[in-house]
């Protein structure tokens, strides 16, 4: 049974963890208000300077200066606020080699290694902005890190070093799951040359598809013309979901010879192809596809009328006509979904097409 | 009576025997709390970090986030929908659709919203797979595209979800309430789990007490501790509860709870397993129960998670009379689902879920207002009897009062030096005082709704009780005639 003395040693334990719990109150609060006002000051420093620079008024080197006369979590923090709105990539591609062999970024990239993540974060977070192609190491390091967080900073750091960095992420992309997938994908856009490079020579249909998909998926995301007009090539591959995502990656490719494409696409045996090919038809507003997606939306898959209906409504005009002929029609289900659609308000029609 | 019951052997033995099992109960549960603590505080400052200014930008700037569709349901929301809405419809997320579900409100709720933003009545384009009550209308808004409003029968708040995840278009559904405020980058905050990681089913986020702070245009602008004893308390009560109780469930694998008010769910899984369940008074609990148990039958590796950062407020009980119908209906539903998935218990096939979530539940939630009234009638009867050591029992009281205070400092403590919501001192005073304080009188309050909530469930009561709104104390705006919605077609 519990007895008294022990009940004693539980109040004084008790007492302590109390005292400490107060006294860490005021203590831990008024050390985070000093750190965050550091920052604060830093970042007002450093904010007029890069202004300055911005318009050629004072070189690199004040900016340096200022830098290396703060404290390096100062420093760093500063730099991380600052570089992400305020500088072009090309303005970072500058200031970059300036910062590379500061003292301060020195001793926050020697945590690249650390036992502890957040070490890792931070200098995974310093390479996306003063990484150089010496670092490819530290950043493949960082990319197979075990924290989420610390990887998905690193990506940043291999788009702006681009090469055998960008191939390495992007063939993990196909095997993460879609949020996630997608998430990451955009991280590495943010350097487009690179990931087109890298890119364009996996959209052949000699991937497999299920890898296939990502990259078209990747395509359609970065929406640059050189990857999509491979895309496009690949319209006629035997599997259907690899047609199902050229459909829906067509709709950034804003081409006159993308229409016929999709037209084909629009006659296809597998009904998410079709209607993925009237959904990027509507958002192309191909005018010329009027009479066939006004064929579609008797189509007799929900989603093809559907998507049909929509493309109709959103191409506007004649196009519009056609629904209004299919409304009053002797085909009970077209008729239907002509109705449902006509009743949608014009910015319903163009964000419900949008998913 | 008093010389009878100290000669009685058998009452002398019982009283041992209970001492000895409710000694045992404290410091199993008292340990476990504390083993929360120490597993909250490290993951509370990975969020504090991740959740950082610059961080968080750059998700906004992405245009890959994850697309959600807000599901709301509305009854008798009056008072506060128009604001409560326009929040939502004004967050700081790039992709998201708001499904606000009047449940047959029978005040001017509807009317209110058709005033409000311009509804006209539309086609229902909505493919159904739950089983609901009826829906008696669809409704879009002319100044805001991301609404949609559905008017259906009453059939209470699961079944009102069900309508709003039938017609939700988008991948993954946030959950709330229309009393809700959620703040401008909570939802962007609340998709980090799923952009990070590829094992999540469902992430829940803070609630915080509304009650004292300024709120305008649907926003809080001002964090106040309210001065009142039962509103400031259970903002204490929040912050423990939250801060580490959730926090710390993570690394244990099993998050049972993820509040009903704020959670986003990938809505893959909330369809598999049919939605809501429309008959427990606690369907966010049931949710993530079954849910849990899915994703163990299926062997699915995805978790359900807790993030302290992203937060929302919400109004809790000032009155004795609502707080205890909030309690006894929290209990009561917790009971209806112990008992509904008791194979889960002690169940390995379940992993952490039945090895510790739900044997910890049963015994430190359900259990609990069961052994603290015994320990309060063991404590008068023995005083009775002349059986009590007193330096005992006022050591026991005062250990067992100093832990629980030491879990609301430490709650206070890990909310100051990380999210740091409450800037005013007057506040921190505010919320030590109640933590201090929350002990005499509301703790025995609740124990006594809880064990209500044992009698009730016998009976087969089955309502929510009725709460009242005080509203965030902005004047509602004055309503027109709501026009006549215009033909479907």
């Amino acid at each position: 049974m519990l007895s008294l003395d022990a009940l004693a040693i539980a109040l004084a334990i008790e007492g302590t963890l109390i005292a400490i719990a107060l006294g860490g109150l005021v203590g831990l609060r008024m050390w985070l208000i000093v750190r965050a006002r550091q920052v604060e000051a830093g970042v007002a420093a450093l904010e007029p300077l890069l202004h300055r620079w911005l318009i050629d008024d004072v070189p690199v080197d004040a900016i340096v200066r200022a830098l290396r006369g703060l404290p390096a979590h100062v420093a760093f923090r500063s730099v991380a606020r600052l570089t992400t709105p305020y500088l072009t990539f090309e303005r970072q591609q500058r200031l970059a080699p300036r910062l590379r062999h500061e003292p301060w970024v020195q001793r926050l990239l020697a945590g690249h290694d650390s036992l502890f993540w957040w070490r890792r974060f931070d200098a995974a977070r310093l390479l996306s902005i003063v990484g150089d192609p010496a670092d490819a190491p530290m950043v493949a390091a960082l990319l197979a890190d075990t924290r989420p967080a610390v990887r998905l900073v690193a990506i940043d750091a291999a788009a702006r070093l681009g090469g055998a960095l960008v191939d390495l992420e992007l063939s993990t992309l196909p095997f993460r799951q879609d949020a996630v997938q997608q998430y990451q994908f955009a991280a590495l856009a943010r350097h487009p040359g690179a990931v087109v490079a890298a890119l364009i020579p996996r959209l052949t249909p000699l991937e497999p598809p299920a890898q296939l998909v990502a990259w078209i998926d990747a395509a359609a995301f970065l929406a640059h013309p050189d990857v999509l007009w491979r895309v496009r090539d690949l319209a006629l591959h035997p599997d259907a979901v690899v047609r199902l995502h050229v459909a829906r990656a067509l709709r950034r490719h804003a081409e006159p010879e993308t229409v016929p494409v999709l037209l084909r696409l629009l006659g296809d045996d597998d009904w998410r192809v079709r209607a993925q090919a009237a959904r990027a038809l509507g958002a192309l507003r191909a005018v010329s596809a009027a009479a066939p997606l006004s064929a579609a939306v008797r189509d007799r898959a929900w989603w093809v009328r559907y998507r049909a209906a929509l493309a109709l409504a959103q191409i506007g005009g004649e196009a519009r006509a056609h629904l209004v002929t299919v409304a009053g029609g002797d085909d009970p289900l077209a008729r239907d979904m002509a109705a449902l659609v006509s009743g949608l308000s014009p910015a319903a029609v163009v964000e419900m097409s949008e998913v | 009576m008093a010389d009878a019951l100290q000669h009685s052997a058998w009452f002398v033995r019982a009283v041992h025997a209970a001492d000895l099992g409710i000694l045992w109960y404290m410091l199993l549960v008292n340990s476990f709390f504390a083993l929360l603590l120490v597993l909250a505080a490290p993951q509370l400052f990975a969020h504090w970090r991740f959740g950082s200014e610059d961080v968080l930008a750059r998700s906004l700037t992405s245009s890959a986030v994850p697309r959600v569709s807000i599901l709301v349901p509305a009854h008798n929301e009056a008072v506060t929908i128009v604001e409560s809405l326009r929040a939502l419809l004004t967050l700081q997320y790039p992709y998201f659709e708001v499904i606000l579900v009047n449940d047959g409100s029978s005040d001017d709720t509807l009317a209110r919203l058709i005033a409000a933003y311009d509804l006209y009545q539309v086609p229902p384009a909505v493919m159904r797979r739950l089983r609901t009550e009826r829906v008696k209308a669809y409704y879009r808004s002319r100044t805001w595209t991301k609404l949609l409003v559905v008017d259906k029968h009453n059939g209470g708040k699961a079944d009102s979800l069900n309508v709003g995840l039938d017609a939700a278009r988008f991948p993954y559904v946030l959950a709330c309430d229309a009393d809700t405020l959620i703040e401008p980058d909570a939802l962007l905050r609340l998709a980090r789990p799923f952009l990070f990681d590829q094992k999540i089913a469902a992430v829940g986020g803070t609630i915080r007490v509304v009650n004292a702070c300024t709120v305008r245009e649907g926003r809080v602008v001002d964090a106040r501790v309210d001065h009142r004893w039962l509103s400031g308390i259970q903002t204490v009560e929040y912050l423990r509860a939250f801060l580490f109780g959730r926090l710390g469930w993570n690394l244990l694998g099993g998050n049972l709870i993820i509040s009903g008010a704020f959670g986003l769910f990938r809505r893959d899984f909330l369809t598999e397993i049919l939605g809501y369940a429309t008959s427990t008074v606690t369907e966010d609990f049931e949710l993530i129960v079954r849910l849990q148990r899915h994703l163990r039958e299926q062997a699915s590796p995805a978790k359900v998670v807790f993030i302290p950062d992203p937060v929302a407020w919400t109004e809790v009980p000032t009155s004795v009379a609502v707080l205890g119908r909030q309690r006894e209906r929290w209990h009561r539903g917790l009971i209806s689902t112990m008992v509904a998935h008791r194979h889960v218990l002690f169940n390995p096939k379940y992993g952490a879920t039945g090895l510790i979530a739900m044997p910890y539940f049963l015994f430190a939630e359900l259990l609990a207002p069961v052994v603290e009234a015994a320990g309060l009638v063991i404590t008068v009867l023995c005083t009775i009897a002349g059986v009590l050591s007193t330096r005992f029992a006022v050591a026991f009281f005062v250990a067992a009062y100093l832990f629980g205070t030491l879990l609301s400092l430490a709650a206070i403590l890990m909310e100051e030096v990380s999210f740091h919501r409450y800037r005013r001192p007057s506040d921190t005073a505010r919320l030590l005082w109640f933590a201090f304080i929350e002990p005499f009188g509301f703790r025995q309050l609740t124990i006594w709704f809880r064990l209500k909530a044992f009698w009730r469930y016998v009976q087969g009561y089955h309502s929510w009780g009725r709460m009242k709104r005080e509203g965030f104390g902005a004047t509602p705006p004055p309503v027109s005639p709501a026009p006549a919605a215009p033909p479907s077609r």
